[in-house]
């Protein structure tokens, strides 16, 4: 079964959105943050996909992408970021650092199950 | 104002004040957050609720098809049985019905009174010959004894003859009457009219049965179909939501934008060099708010939400892929 990485500092998010995942038929990972989320990856953890929220302590959503990004086997994994900022500048942003799509929340689980499949199957 | 109040004011009093309502702000989303988990968590215990009861009722269900089946199969033998029955008794009685006919058949030809008669008639001529011999023997004398022993014989061979044939008359009549009595001890029309009726019935009975049976099969299967379509309602409604529960997160970012900006305003107006302008700090910790916090207009635009139109809902901008 594919795995999704869900990297979000809060419980809320993470409680709910690996719910809405599992019930799509994906495995879910999470990471309360994304010191730890990028760990896990240069542990060797090699999920299908990556959901990273964008505003976390210590280590931000941009960041972990940038730091994804380095790591070998993580280069072309697809990365969505899951945020409530909605500004253009920062999209630009996350793109230029090799994001793959940009959800807000929260995310209508219709939406998310067909980019799931969309990003997973390809 | 006293310069020394306006100095005690921002130095110490405001920061407080800003530090008191970041706590508070910040103790209101953890609480929505403890709330929004133990929401969850109740979610949960309803689709595992529903998905149990789902499966019970669909366990139930299934044993009451098993039930049926098996009722349904005995019912099958029973018919089966049945019809192998009324077949055999309606042969029997069809036997007795042929052979109450030959009986009374044979009964009517044994018309046995007639020839009783004629021997016993035969008898008594016998036996007034045999008188008149004796009479004519005595009345030739002397050397017609011989006769008259013959003639005595005759006569007691026709009392023989009489008695026999009384005797014969008799055991017919004993005969017919134990015939007679056979046939009225055999199953009489009213009571194969009422076996008839009461095989018809049963058949209905029979009939009946096996369309209740039909019938609980039906409405089990409704039943199952019934609950799992109440499952699919359950896990969409959960799904749709989880998916509202992730406010919560809007909402702790809101807050903690504001409180950002509460906590700098404390800051400059701590370490504020004495006699600042206050629409400075303020400015400046406006400033900071606007800086961290969108608002709802502007993260509507941004995201295209519009109200009241379904078709863009979600927003084009809501999910976008690079």
């Amino acid at each position: 079964m594919p795995t999704v990485f869900l990297i979000d500092d809060s419980k809320t998010i993470l409680a709910s959105m690996s719910r809405i995942i599992e019930k799509s038929g994906y495995e879910v990972q999470v990471a309360a943050g994304g010191q730890e989320a990028v760990e896990r990856l240069e542990a060797g953890l090699q999920p299908s996909l990556i959901i990273t929220d964008l505003n976390m302590p210590c280590l931000n959503g941009l960041q972990v992408i940038e730091r994804a990004r380095r790591i070998a086997h993580c280069r072309f994994i697809p990365i969505l970021v899951l945020t409530t900022e909605s500004q253009q500048s920062k999209r630009d942003e996350a793109k230029a650092l090799g994001a793959t799509g940009w959800l807000v929340k929260p995310a209508d689980p219709d939406q998310l199950a067909g980019v799931l499949k969309q990003l997973i199957k390809t | 104002m006293n310069p020394d109040y306006v100095a005690s004011f921002f130095g110490s009093e405001v920061p407080e004040f800003t530090e008191l309502v970041s706590t508070h702000l910040l103790e209101i989303v953890d609480q929505t957050e403890d709330a929004s988990l133990a929401l969850i968590s109740r979610l949960e215990d309803i689709e595992r609720t529903s998905k149990d009861f789902a499966r019970e009722l669909s366990n139930q269900a299934t044993e009451l098809n098993t039930l049926t089946a098996n009722s349904d199969a005995k019912l099958a033998e029973s018919e089966g049985a049945f019809s192998d029955m009324v077949e055999r008794f309606e042969a029997v009685i069809a036997a007795q019905r042929r052979d109450r006919e030959s009986v009374e058949s044979i009964l009517s030809s044994l018309r046995v009174d007639d020839e009783v008669d004629e021997i016993s008639t035969i008898a008594r001529a016998t036996n007034i010959l045999a008188l008149n011999t004796m009479i004519e023997a005595s009345r030739a004398g002397p050397g017609s004894e011989g006769l008259t022993v013959i003639a005595a014989e005759f006569r007691d061979l026709s009392h023989k003859i009489a008695r026999s044939a009384q005797a014969i008359g008799k055991t017919i009549v004993g005969i017919q009457t134990a015939i007679n009595e056979t046939i009225a001890n055999q199953a009489s029309v009213s009571e194969i009219r009422a076996y008839t009726d009461a095989s018809s019935t049963l058949r209905e009975a029979m009939g009946a049965l096996r369309s209740d049976n039909d019938a609980v099969t039906s409405f089990s299967r409704e039943l199952v179909e019934s609950a799992q379509t109440s499952v699919k309602t359950v896990d969409s409604q959960l799904v749709e939501t989880l998916s509202h529960v992730q406010f919560q997160d809007r909402l702790r970012q809101s807050v903690e934008a504001v409180v950002t900006a509460h906590r700098r305003l404390g800051e400059l107006c701590a370490h504020a060099p004495q006699g600042s302008s206050l629409d400075e700090h303020v400015a400046e910790a406006i400033a900071a708010l606007r800086s961290g916090y969108v608002s709802h207009e502007q993260r509507v635009k941004d995201e295209g939400l519009s109200t009241g139109d379904e078709d863009n809902k979600a927003g084009a901008r809501a999910i976008e892929l690079f």
